[in-house]
């Protein structure tokens, strides 16, 4: 940290690349996504860090780190022409074998696939609300939404989920 | 369980206050009545289950390992193109099996541009150089001659060789 209390965006790089780079994840769901989202919230944070004030850096990521995704995601919607094709990571792979920890595995990336598919709007609230731990108000917040969209989002987004993993045959409903 | 429980109607299920009374964010009144409410309704009890059940899925995902050195190749400025074959999940190494995207690589190039370029304004200009160069053929031979030429003749601590590093940023495309 500089002596101002205010890190650079190397220092926020640093220390918070793992928590950043895990949301980005959970949003874009595949890697090459989640470098480039990475980068521009890395980018956005280089250009506000004048105007941080010291306090909750983490939900001040957050906050840059969804803006940056709904903003990509709204660039894509204007650009139909160069919306990606069949996206092949959203594939779920066979479920393999008895192995219960290979099984644990093969489940975290169901999980993500069944996240990846659900509309981003659902998506980023779910995300920032059981992977980051915001609260309803943070995300509200965040997402510049009222209170009673982020809990709808948060509900609708998980019941979604909860349906594809269990409908898809992926894990048994109890 | 039908839809249309005489006991409780169909508005006057909980919906989203399940996923509310869950994550602690309902007032004490609400949570009280919420919870009189799933004692005699089956529907909003199962409901109630189904998505406890997704929000632990949710909350039980790992942390995401990003790429080796991905965030000092990204502070050095040489975050190479794609990275395929990284393993995402520092647990979950079968989310590994996911496919990168080989999609919009003209703004992967924009965005990693960006950072490359905010890397190269903080570095010293040999370093630069050094880095860069051999990054960005197709645009910047005439300016990267330039700027090498100008080096060798100026050296590097000359007040002139500081307008290398400005212009920099316009070899990456920007």
């Amino acid at each position: 940290m500089a002596g101002s209390g205010i890190p650079t965006w190397e220092e926020v790089a640093r220390s918070h690349g793992r928590f950043l780079y895990t949301v980005a994840y959970r949003l874009t769901g595949n890697n090459d996504d989640a470098q480039d989202l990475v980068q521009e919230v890395l980018l956005r944070v280089r250009k506000g860090l004048s105007t941080y004030k010291p306090g909750n850096l983490e939900g001040w990521l957050s906050r840059i780190t969804t803006n940056a995704f709904l903003d990509e995601v709204r660039w894509r919607r204007r650009r139909p022409a160069e919306v990606m094709a069949d996206e092949p990571d959203r594939v779920l792979p066979p479920t393999v074998g008895a192995d219960v920890a290979l099984e644990a595995e093969v489940f975290s990336a169901d999980i993500q696939a069944a996240l990846g598919r659900l509309p981003d709007e659902y998506r980023t609230a779910v995300v920032l609300c059981d992977v980051v731990g915001h609260s309803y108000e943070e995300i509200a917040e965040s997402l510049d939404i009222p209170l009673g969209t982020v809990r709808s989002r948060i509900h609708r987004g998980r019941a979604q989920l909860r349906k594809a993993l269990v409908s898809g045959g992926h894990r048994d409903a109890g | 369980m039908t839809p249309d429980d005489p006991r409780a109607g169909p508005s006057a299920h909980l919906g989203d206050a399940l996923s509310a009374l869950l994550d602690g964010e309902l007032s004490d009144a609400d949570t009280a009545e919420a919870r009189a409410h799933l004692a005699a309704c089956p529907t909003c009890e199962a409901e109630l289950g189904a998505i406890g059940q997704a929000r632990t899925w949710l909350r039980g995902l790992p942390p995401v390992e990003p790429p080796a050195d991905f965030f000092e190749r990204l502070i050095a400025g040489s975050v190479p193109e794609r990275s395929a074959g990284s393993v995402p999940e520092r647990s979950a190494g079968h989310e590994a099996t996911v496919t990168p995207l080989s999609g919009a690589p003209s703004q992967r190039r924009r965005w990693r541009a960006g950072v490359a370029a905010m890397s190269a304004c903080a570095a010293v200009t040999v370093v630069v150089l050094s880095v860069a160069a051999p990054h960005d053929p197709p645009t910047s031979p005439p300016l990267g001659r330039f700027i090498v030429a100008h080096e060798t003749e100026v050296g590097v601590g000359d007040p002139v060789s500081e307008l290398a590093t400005a212009v920099v940023p316009v070899g990456f495309q920007r």
